[in-house]
């Protein structure tokens, strides 16, 4: 092959390859890349500055915060991540240039690919290729030196300087193997913090891979409109483990994350917060502006404003929560008789994540239990013990919340919970089951099962227990 | 004419513009933070860096037995070192006035004056804390660190990420001991209680087949032969309301002594058994008194809002190494409603303070914990209004010669720990407390850790983290064995 003709492939085979790379960034895996926003906080603020400067690699490590911020909106991230892979490139292939290899644009693509792979795990941080790129081109800049004894020497330091950067770079981060089924996960996860319910439904209802946390943002797009029990059985449920996401060691730390928006829209506000501070602890570096600004917000749906107050300060100093941490502090320092505190339920000792006591509670003692009573009842229902249904039914449910009708969900589960020794026009009256319910029923039980897939006895003859 | 018009009105506007004008009076004392406005200090305290949120520049007037100037070009005043030194040995033993002056913009503010009264009671020098984030009953990363409390510098004691992320807690000095000793539990698979003493360090396994487990909460007797420490199993749960964040609760607890010396464990039939819980044990000054934290055992979670404790004393002979018969209520908490927490003896012998909450054996999340001053010889209980915050305060010890208390306060946000210091006068009254100074002032609202467990001591540990990490893996351990009660 003529040099000129090697040139060219090289330049056809390095420009796929970052095309490549951005497409799959871009299109197949951006959550993935979006997702290490939840693990950072970068604060403008000397202080905060400074506290980088006790670790190796500050430099990196503050360049790579700060980007990663902005990588809330995915092109940024595909975008960012392409373009310091491209310097790393350009990087590696002048100093394989230097050591005369052959090819060299096309050997230093071999490192930029492991190092792409490796930013696709979400708790990798950006850090990790600014401090590449850093010190790929640090090292260019000591190879050019023209006095030997200097090069090698700055060279040599370099490296001493390598070593515990790389350390530090890599030490907290846990890599995992980039998928579609987590990236479906990441996405709905950030649908819902944007606020964007009907795409987290539709998502919800699809749940290709029959993910856990796809259903478990399914329900709460459903709950936080009140349609729970209507909406249940419309999309996959992992039995109830779409309901609440658990919190226990060796849980991930997305997961943890996650956890706390179930609860929060319970009105679990202890368990919220608890699971939120976990996510924080658990996050790569300890850090994260997004757990920050839920805790802010549990903390004034609880009536703690000194706290909210510290998270707030926290905010004003990021990029993207400033605006909004600036809005609060001025809601604390002006009015806050007006904010309403929105805990008033009892207090009662429970263990982790004992989600049934703590809604019953919530239910029993709250003023705004409405959505812990339909989560207490949908777990019933989906553990399939109807015994307790029935039970919580009858003690949170009748005559608070079934005024104006029943869900359908509900009818159908009360059915099968009917005495058969009382009148069942009786029970129907007292239970408000349409008689419209009485007849599907009627008919399911003649064999007629697939005409009631979204039905709750369907649910109850055929689900199995999660995968 | 017209050139002589010019001139004077010219010469006007200037004299309009120079001096003469009285800058406003905020009539408060400045918003500064920390809050270092009307309080005591020890003569030997790092700089107490403050910040004025807004202001330009800053000009401080210090006047003493001589006027001391300082000033910044921003918010924040740094002191320098050297000059701080100076200033407060000149003036060690003298209230300080203190004018601050803030420029916001063109304008000039003149602050209320202040007062620091400079106590020629120094402070021991250095300070242990834990750091850990408010997690509650988890951690990640936690260390334990040293602070040399008449500078900024620190040091790391331990960091669980060199313990294979191992749970280290609990480091306490024997207090006005001749020969400084000390102790922290380091948890894990290859843990073991470090025991430090002049220097040399040894690994403990404090647990025995005829004990609950190893040793928990405690303290070193101040010749630093004794150890009286709880056996506890603790367990932590979470509560479902507003009010409170966590509960830790001892399904069971009992007392243990240790004999560093003899390397034994042994206990006492008053202080264990299924029908009372003993906890927080700590040794009178003179070390023949033992005062723990003793309730009703009644069963868990179920009763916890209903656990009482109250504070008891138990004889001790230092000779015999043997707890004695005459167990005694010292304050009847439960009979108020409240329960005790943490006793801690002064070094003088004239006081125990101690954590006072509604309930139960774990205060530090209870936003009513407050620190409670108790005279031994009078019976005198003071509520230390003036030292307690909103939230809880606890985790408290004494200097070495008693006129100084530091414990971790949430009073600024109820999550977050920092250490606070007041001075405490012969006669028991308390000054305004004062956090723990640092470099940059904005330092607290900047970090995600909570500081816990603060301890004073007089010198330096003899040991740091890479020697906890060989500790850890590496270190014999020996093991303590049973002795009967005799």
């Amino acid at each position: 092959m003529s040099v000129r003709a090697g040139r060219n492939s090289s330049i056809i085979a390095v420009t796929l390859f970052f095309v490549t790379m951005w497409a799959v960034f871009q299109f197949v895996f951006p959550y993935h890349l979006v997702l290490k926003e939840r693990y950072v906080l970068f604060m403008s603020d000397p202080s905060w500055l400074a506290s980088y400067f006790r670790h190796p690699a500050p430099i990196s490590f503050i360049a790579g915060d700060w980007l990663t911020q902005f990588f809330l909106i995915p092109w940024v991230a595909a975008l960012v991540t392409t373009v310091f892979l491209i310097l790393f490139w350009a990087g590696c292939g002048i100093l394989t240039a230097l050591c005369r290899l052959r090819y060299p644009a096309l050997w230093a693509l071999l490192p930029t690919a492991i190092l792409a792979a490796f930013m696709l795990s979400p708790e990798v941080p950006l850090a990790i290729l600014v401090g590449a790129c850093l010190f790929a081109w640090l090292f260019v800049a000591a190879f050019m030196i023209r006095n030997k004894v200097v090069r090698y020497i700055a060279a040599a330091l370099l490296a001493v300087l390598l070593v515990p950067s790389l350390r530090s770079l890599t030490s907290e981060a846990r890599v995992e193997r980039p998928g579609r089924e987590s990236e479906y996960d990441y996405r709905i996860h950030f649908k819902a913090s944007a606020g964007k319910w009907d795409t987290v439904e539709r998502m919800g209802r699809r749940n290709p891979f029959q993910s856990l946390v796809t259903s478990y943002y399914y329900n709460i797009s459903q709950a936080r409109n009140g349609q729970l029990p209507d909406g249940l059985l419309k999309a996959y449920q992992p039995t109830y483990h779409g309901l609440f996401i658990p919190v226990k060691p060796g849980v991930p730390c997305f997961k943890l994350m996650a956890s706390t928006d179930a609860l929060y829209l319970a009105g679990d506000y202890a368990q919220a917060q608890h699971s939120a501070m976990l996510g924080m602890t658990f996050s790569p570096r300890q850090r994260s502006a997004a757990m920050i600004k839920l805790m802010a917000d549990i903390a004034f749906a609880n009536g703690d404003y000194d706290t909210a107050r510290r998270y707030l300060t926290m905010l004003s100093k990021t990029a993207l929560y400033r605006k909004w941490a600036r809005e609060g502090l001025h809601l604390l320092d002006t009015d806050t008789a007006s904010l309403a505190v929105k805990n008033d339920c009892r207090d009662i000792l429970i263990q982790h994540n004992d989600y049934c006591t703590a809604l019953a509670n919530l239910a029993a003692t709250s003023s705004d239990g409405k959505t812990a009573t339909d989560y207490l009842l949908c777990l019933d229902l989906l553990d399939k013990n109807l015994g307790n249904f029935r039970r919580d039914y009858d003690e949170y449910y009748k005559g608070k919340y079934d005024v104006v009708s029943v869900p359908l969900l509900y009818q159908e589960a009360l059915l099968m919970t009917f005495d058969e020794n009382t009148s069942p026009a009786e029970q129907l009256s007292e239970y408000r089951i349409a008689r419209s319910t009485l007849d599907n029923c009627t008919t399911f039980l003649k064999g007629n099962e697939s005409m009631f897939r979204s039905s709750y006895w369907f649910y109850h003859k055929y689900a199995q227990p999660a995968r | 004419m017209r050139r002589v018009l010019t001139y004077i009105a010219i010469a006007l506007l200037l004299t309009a513009c120079s001096g003469g004008r009285a800058y406003p009076e905020s009539g408060s004392v400045p918003a500064m933070l920390p809050d270092y406005t009307d309080i005591t200090i020890p003569v030997n305290i790092a700089p107490l860096n403050f910040r004025v949120e807004g202001a330009g520049s800053l000009r401080l007037t210090i006047e003493g037995n001589r006027q001391h100037r300082f000033k910044s070009c921003g918010s924040e005043m740094r002191f320098p070192m050297k000059k701080w030194k100076k200033m407060l040995q000149e003036e060690a033993g003298n209230t300080l006035r203190l004018t601050l002056t803030a420029r916001y913009g063109k304008e000039k503010v003149s602050f209320r004056p202040f007062t620091w009264e400079v106590s020629t009671d120094s402070i021991d020098r250095y300070l242990s804390y834990r750091l850990i984030e408010p997690a509650y009953e988890v951690w990640n990363v936690l260390s334990i660190e040293e602070r040399d409390l008449e500078s900024f510098c620190t040091r790391i004691l331990a960091d669980n990420r060199k313990t294979e992320s191992a749970c280290i807690n609990c480091h306490t000095a024997n207090r006005g001991g001749r020969v400084q000793t000390s102790f922290m539990h380091v948890r894990g698979a290859k843990g073991g209680t470090l025991y430090s003493r002049d220097g040399r360090v040894r690994k403990l396994n404090t647990a025995t087949d005829s004990t609950a487990g190893a040793a928990v909460y405690g303290e070193i007797s101040s010749d630093g032969r004794y150890g009286i420490f709880t056996t506890a199993d603790i367990r932590p749960i979470l509560h479902s309301g507003r009010s409170h964040k966590l509960e830790v609760f001892d399904a069971s607890s009992d007392l243990i002594l240790l004999d560093f010396e003899q390397g034994t464990v042994t206990d006492s039939p008053l202080v264990k058994g299924a029908g009372f819980q003993e906890t927080f044990p700590c040794w009178s000054a003179d070390g023949k008194t033992v005062y723990f934290c003793r309730a009703v055992s009644l069963p868990q979670p179920d009763n916890t809002f209903a656990m009482h404790y109250n504070l008891c004393s138990i004889s001790f002979d230092p000779d015999a190494g043997r707890l004695g018969n005459d167990l005694k209520v010292v304050v009847d908490a439960a009979s108020m409603g409240k329960s005790i927490s943490f006793p801690k003896c002064s070094p003088d012998g004239k006081y125990i303070l101690m954590t006072v909450s509604d309930f139960g054996t774990f205060p530090i999340w209870h936003s009513e914990t407050d620190l409670w001053l108790y005279e031994i010889a009078t019976g005198k209980l003071s509520r230390l209004e003036e030292v307690n915050g909103n939230y809880s305060d606890s985790y408290h010890c004494w200097s070495s010669d008693g006129r100084w208390i530091c414990w971790a306060s949430k009073r600024d946000d109820r999550l977050y720990g920092k250490p606070y210091f007041a001075h405490v006068a012969p006669d028991g009254s308390v000054s305004k407390p004062f956090v723990l100074p640092q470099r940059d002032p904005e330092h607290y609202l900047m970090t995600l850790k909570s500081y816990n467990i603060p301890e004073l001591y007089r010198f330096p540990e003899s040991y740091d983290a890479a020697f906890v990490s060989r500790f850890y893996s590496d270190m014999e351990t020996e093991k303590m064995t049973y002795k009967n009660y005799e």
